[in-house]
């Protein structure tokens, strides 16, 4: 669409048929003036070169010739002067020299809006190959006519230390994004829709990503499960995790606690255990180790308790309670299990 | 001097008794610890064991130690028990005479007997025997004869088979402790016995055991005492009866052992002289530990050698008795658990 209204506005600026060959040149390489060596004026000036946005608005208005401003002409290239719309940037290159000489430019024109149409961009010195050094200065068209419009780089007077070089302005011509009418006539009235894109068939995509859903829910809601399993028949088979269960309803100096502590020892160590056969609990699960002193302050105090008679009875107090060296025995469990 | 006086020095010269064997029997502290045991529990012992494995040894280094009069006879198939109690013979001027047998012959001074080779003797001697073990006194001449501080030591011989008679159930029973005594095991004891001089010579060996450790004739008091003196709790007496539960019907306490058909193992647990006498030699073991109060251990110290001569197996797994015994006994402690 948009080199459909690019072309149309081309054909109208040159008034040439549109189906001919390509009338735009590639590359924008007007050259506009030699260098004249007269003096001029010392200050970079930006003369207000752009048509108001009203007076734009007349269609295919020819742009007037490049008026030669009075004073050394800087050389120019210019870009190309047709067929630009909102969006493109128009380069020009100001070749630094006067009276042959390369000049240093101590100050370069300022980026910031030009008008309406226009914004500059920072300007920058370049060296081409042959170490002339130039000038060059971005613009962008930044505004869109609703009718083909001549719009001007802006003329400037660049202060060198050799004097001022002159820039004259350069109109370019700027195309509307769309006519507003067209053609007016018969269905053309009017500006259609895009076509639409083609839709891309999604059903066998909707599928897979169904079907992968579907699997990767099956697998955590698997994974899930087990989880939830082990832990279940942890709690129901490792000894101390059951033992655990059963004390969290017992109170700790009831003698149904440290029996149920005792049953858990044994299942643990597969035997019936006291005091002298509490090595067998280790050899068999070496992870109690680390609880070794408490595990026989356990059954020190057990022993008072249930067979010593109450004279025994304060080393109780020394061994931690049924319920915490359970906990402590479930977590190693727990541990050595996973 | 007060109770726990005396049972404190009573303690101290029944360890000094057992350090004292131990200078003669080398390899065998467990066995010397039983038998100090039984004799503190006014127990007998059965010894079992290989042929020159120091059983006589160990016996006439307790005699020593603990003093009073020893006794010894040799069990043969023509012993009969009339050779226990009086020999008759001629003497120089030609006149028959009777004399008192081993068993009278020291009267109430004898502490130590002991039968060697046991079951070679005729049921008719064992049955005298048993008499004797169990009211420690005999009649012969009109009279009972009494021996309170008597200790009856046995001692069979497992090699051989032939020409000899297995002790009945009932005077198992009446025997404390059945022990075996086996070689010693470690290298450096095995050496010892065999290199050293000193357990060359039996006679010079006994005579290093220093006599009169205790009062042998104090013994009987000494136990009564002990005996007063040990409580146990009541998760105690439910352990203990768990365990008498589990010679009578080991299938109730989970107990299984290969290839073996538990509902038809036993044929008679335990009976209760069987465990009486285990608890008296427990407390003698938690005296022994300065302790006033029985614990489970003090009862698994000595559970296999009372209880494992007591439970009787039917005739089908009595060939294997010493395989199935050992491995039942050792289930019954891993199985019953306590305190319950």
């Amino acid at each position: 669409m948009k080199h459909f209204i690019r072309a149309l506005a081309c054909a109208g600026l040159l008034h040439v048929p549109l189906a001919g060959a390509d009338p735009l040149p590639a590359t924008p390489a007007d050259v506009t003036a030699a260098p004249d060596a007269t003096s001029a004026q010392t200050e970079t000036s930006e003369p207000v070169a752009e048509p108001a946005p009203g007076a734009s608005a007349a269609p295919a208005a020819a742009p007037s010739p490049p008026v030669r401003p009075a004073g050394p002409v800087a050389q120019v290239e210019q870009p190309r002067a047709w067929g630009h719309s909102i969006g493109d940037v128009l380069s020009q290159r100001v070749l630094l020299q006067v009276e042959g000489r390369t000049v240093d430019l101590p100050r370069l024109p300022d980026p910031g809006r030009i008008g309406v149409w226009l914004e500059r961009r920072p300007a920058r010195i370049e060296t081409d190959a042959e170490g002339r050094r130039w000038l060059r200065l971005d613009y962008q068209l930044i505004n869109a006519p609703q009718a083909l419009t001549a719009v001007s780089l802006p003329a400037l007077e660049l202060r060198t230390a050799a004097g001022i070089l002159q820039v004259p302005a350069w109109p370019v011509s700027a195309a509307p994004l769309t006519p507003r009418s067209a053609f007016a006539e018969g269905a053309l009235h009017t500006l259609q829709p895009d076509r639409a894109a083609p839709a891309i068939d999604t059903a066998p995509l909707r599928q897979q990503f169904l079907l992968w859903s579907a699997l990767c829910g099956t697998l955590l809601l698997a994974w899930a499960g087990w989880f939830a399993w082990r832990n279940w028949r942890s709690a129901r088979s490792l000894p101390f995790a059951r033992a655990l269960r059963a004390l969290r309803v017992l109170g700790d100096d009831t003698p149904e606690a440290w029996q149920v502590l005792h049953r858990a020892f044994d299942r643990c160590a597969g035997a019936s255990l006291q005091a002298a056969s509490l090595h067998r609990l280790f050899e068999r699960a070496p992870q109690f180790v680390p609880l070794r002193a408490d595990i026989e302050r356990f059954y020190a105090a057990s022993a008072a308790r249930f067979f010593g008679g109450h004279a025994a009875m304060p080393s109780t107090a020394a061994a931690m309670s049924p319920r915490a060296l359970a906990q402590a025995l479930a977590s190693i469990e727990r541990r050595h299990e996973s | 001097m007060n109770r726990e006086e005396h049972l404190q020095d009573w303690r101290e010269a029944a360890l000094r008794i057992e350090s004292e064997v131990r200078k003669a029997v080398i390899g065998q502290d467990g066995i010397v610890r039983l038998i100090n045991v039984a004799l503190f529990a006014r127990g007998h012992v059965l010894l079992e064991g290989d042929v020159g494995v120091g059983k006589t040894t160990v016996l006439r280094a307790f005699a020593r130690a603990i003093g009073g009069d020893f006794e010894r006879v040799e069990g043969t198939v023509d012993l009969m028990p009339n050779d226990l109690v009086y020999h008759t013979y001629v003497d120089g001027d030609g006149k028959p005479r009777i004399e008192p047998g081993p068993l009278l012959r020291h009267g109430e001074r004898l502490t130590t007997f002991f039968f060697n080779e046991i079951n070679r003797a005729r049921p008719q001697v064992q049955s005298l025997l048993l008499r004797a073990m169990a009211e420690r006194s005999v009649s012969a001449f009109n009279r009972e004869y009494r021996f309170p501080h008597m200790t009856v030591f046995a001692d069979r011989n497992k090699v051989e088979k032939e020409e000899t008679f297995e002790l009945a159930s009932a005077a198992r029973d009446r025997f404390m402790f059945e022990l075996r005594m086996e070689t010693p095991r470690e290298p450096s004891v095995r050496r010892a016995l065999v290199f050293d001089t000193a357990f060359h010579d039996v006679d010079a060996l006994i005579d290093t055991v220093a006599p009169g450790g205790v009062d042998a004739f104090q013994l009987n008091a000494i136990a009564a005492h002990i005996q007063r003196s040990v409580s146990a709790s009541e998760a105690l007496e439910r352990y203990v009866m768990d365990l008498w539960d589990a010679s009578q019907n080991p299938a109730a306490f989970d107990i299984r052992i290969e290839g073996v058909d538990m509902k038809r193992l036993i044929l008679a647990g335990a009976s209760p002289r069987g465990m009486s006498a285990m608890l008296r030699a427990a407390r003698v073991v938690a005296w022994l530990d300065g302790r006033t109060h029985l614990l489970p251990d003090d009862v698994r110290a000595i559970l296999p050698s009372t209880l494992g001569h007591r439970v009787f197996f039917t005739p089908v797994y009595e060939m294997r008795r010493a395989q199935i015994a050992d491995a039942l006994i050792a289930q019954i402690i891993d199985k019953v658990a306590t305190p319950r």
